[in-house]
């Protein structure tokens, strides 16, 4: 039987493991070739996290219009969606909407969800020239200060979508300048008057309550 | 180093590989709820539509044989009168004009208890009757496109003719004419808030709309006959004396079909877009010429279709379902 203890075999070992390790070079290019690699792949990859959450919450607006435009036809009653503006770390926009049933006798809305807030914070729907929605012939009765919780305390105010059973809704703005847009909160600054490289407008047309979705 | 390259390229393309996949998949499923929505509505508009037909004195034979041509006409019998008109046809027929070259395959119009009303506060008085209308017409959306929005969308749109109930002037106007500028008063870029366009847009790349009244099953029995008779060409129109019998000497006028068949064929947003790009901004020809006239061969134009879009490489689906016309009396008939 052979020794596996021998001088010899001990010997063989030894070297083989000195040679089985790696150069300071080999580390140097493995270490160069993965910074390459995340230096190109970080704009990419976080592009597309910013995508991501854009589209995500367009989707989210997309279908609680949808949402309302529904329960206001299947339950026969005005259902609405509530738009919180409010300044959220330096951040000012809408941040979060709520689906609420109103009632036109009272001009009462009693809210029917919890809210939704866009990308966990890192999406803002902006106001200006992007979002000309709730820009021009706001009824009184649409907007205001914020009286239900937790937005009452985030002094936030609202604009209000409503739903009627015949499909049409409140606003009164041509279809042209019935939108709204999403961007990132990268790409946010006061008066956005020019579209960012990535963003999701939703149209809604004020007659028939038709939502269409616009990307880049 | 060679085998490390390798590899990133592979990884590279399958990334791409499965992002295209998916971006396909987003836009197929945003694109169908469009087109489900539109069809939704559609279903549920043309259900509710309505004839209000009654039994009138027939004075003579004339445009308006309800009204005596002098005092002295005597009544010769009654006749089923209406002054409210339910009409499918092919769209080119319904809508001639300058928009007729841009319109395909099918139209139908009809008047509803829509509720529809263009004064603020009337909007609680959901049983006006209003008109209401369908059809497919291809072109821009510069007119109401956000301006941000810097592409042209060239594409088949499905469009809702939806007059107030103010603007019903289907008892001031011949049959027919109440709707006849349904395709030339679209939204136009100088669309105001006082004058909305009565003719919207309610989805995308929809390619194909086909309407084929019918009646039941037990009644094309009972006649030994096909179910669509009563429009074989798809064409039924309430204010024309047609398919008369000597049972039925008023045929189908002044009725509501008990039963209408209501398909629709829509494409998804990146099929429309690589379809747009081939074409730039003149209309692809989907539908081939001559197809959905007849009735007889509805199965084997659906398949001429489908094997068209397939060869164009566009996804695309089917939407189809027969409806129950709630108001229609067609009992009468036997």
């Amino acid at each position: 039987m052979k020794n596996i203890r021998s001088p010899q075999n001990l010997r063989r070992r030894v070297h083989r493991s000195a040679s089985t390790g790696f150069s300071l070079v080999e580390i140097v290019v493995v270490v160069a070739i993965v910074a390459l690699i995340f230096t190109f792949a970080t704009p990419y990859t976080l592009a597309a996290i910013q995508s991501a959450s854009i589209s995500s919450a367009g989707d989210s607006l997309m279908l609680k219009l949808s949402q309302a435009q529904q329960r206001a036809l299947t339950d026969n009653k005005p259902t609405g969606v509530d738009f919180f503006f409010y300044t959220k770390d330096g951040i000012t926009g809408c941040h979060a909407i709520q689906l609420i049933r109103y009632d036109p006798a009272t001009n009462q809305a009693t809210s029917i969800e919890e809210p939704v807030y866009w990308g966990e914070g890192r999406v803002v729907l902006v106001q200006g020239a992007l979002s000309p929605m709730f820009a021009s012939n706001v009824p009184a009765s649409s907007t205001g200060s914020a009286t239900r919780a937790p937005f009452k305390d985030l002094e936030a105010t609202f604009n209000r979508i409503i739903f009627y059973p015949n499909g049409s809704t409140n606003l009164r703005v041509p279809l042209r300048n019935a939108y709204l847009t999403l961007v990132s909160i990268n790409n946010y600054k006061e008066e956005l008057a020019d579209a960012p490289p990535n963003y999701y407008t939703v149209q809604l047309d004020p007659v028939t309550g038709r939502a269409h979705s616009y990307r880049p | 180093m060679v085998i490390l390259s390798i590899i990133l390229l592979v990884a590279v393309q399958v990334l791409g590989q499965t992002q295209r996949t998916w971006k396909r998949g987003v836009a197929r499923v945003e694109q169908f709820r469009e087109a489900r929505m539109a069809y939704e509505s559609i279903t549920q508009n043309v259900r509710q539509a309505i004839l209000n037909t009654y039994q009138a004195y027939q004075y003579n034979n004339g445009e308006t044989p309800t009204i005596p041509q002098s005092k002295t006409q005597l009544p010769t019998k009654y006749i089923r009168q209406s002054e409210l008109q339910f009409v499918t046809g092919q769209a080119q027929t319904l809508l001639p004009g300058t928009s007729a070259a841009m319109l395909v395959t099918h139209a139908m119009f009809f008047q509803a208890r829509l509720g529809l009303s263009e004064r603020d506060g009337y909007e609680g008085l959901n049983r006006l009757l209003c008109g209401r209308g369908y059809f497919i017409m291809h072109g821009s959306d510069d007119a109401f496109r956000p301006p941000h929005v810097t592409t042209t969308r060239s594409r088949f749109r499905l469009w809702e003719y939806r007059p107030p109930a103010e603007e019903n002037t289907v008892y001031a106007v011949k049959p027919g004419q109440w709707f006849n500028k349904a395709a030339t008063n679209v939204i136009s870029s100088g669309e105001t808030i006082d004058e909305p366009a009565d003719t919207r847009p309610i989805a995308e790349n929809i390619v194909a709309l086909i309407i084929s009244p019918q009646v039941t099953s037990d009644d094309a029995a009972y006649k030994k006959t096909k179910p669509w008779w009563i429009a074989p060409n798809y064409s039924y129109d309430s204010t024309k004396l047609v398919n008369t019998t000597s049972d039925s000497p008023q045929g189908t006028q002044h009725m509501l079909p008990p039963r209408v068949v209501v398909t629709l064929v829509a494409i998804d947003e990146a099929s429309a877009r690589n379809l747009a790009d081939r074409n730039e901004e003149a209309m692809p020809e989907l539908v081939p010429k001559g197809a959905f006239t007849n009735r007889d061969d509805l199965q084997t134009d659906l398949k001429t279709l489908e094997a068209k879009l397939r060869s164009e490489q566009l996804n695309y689906r089917v939407f189809s379902s027969t409806i129950n016309m709630r108001n229609s009396k067609w009992g009468l008939l036997r």
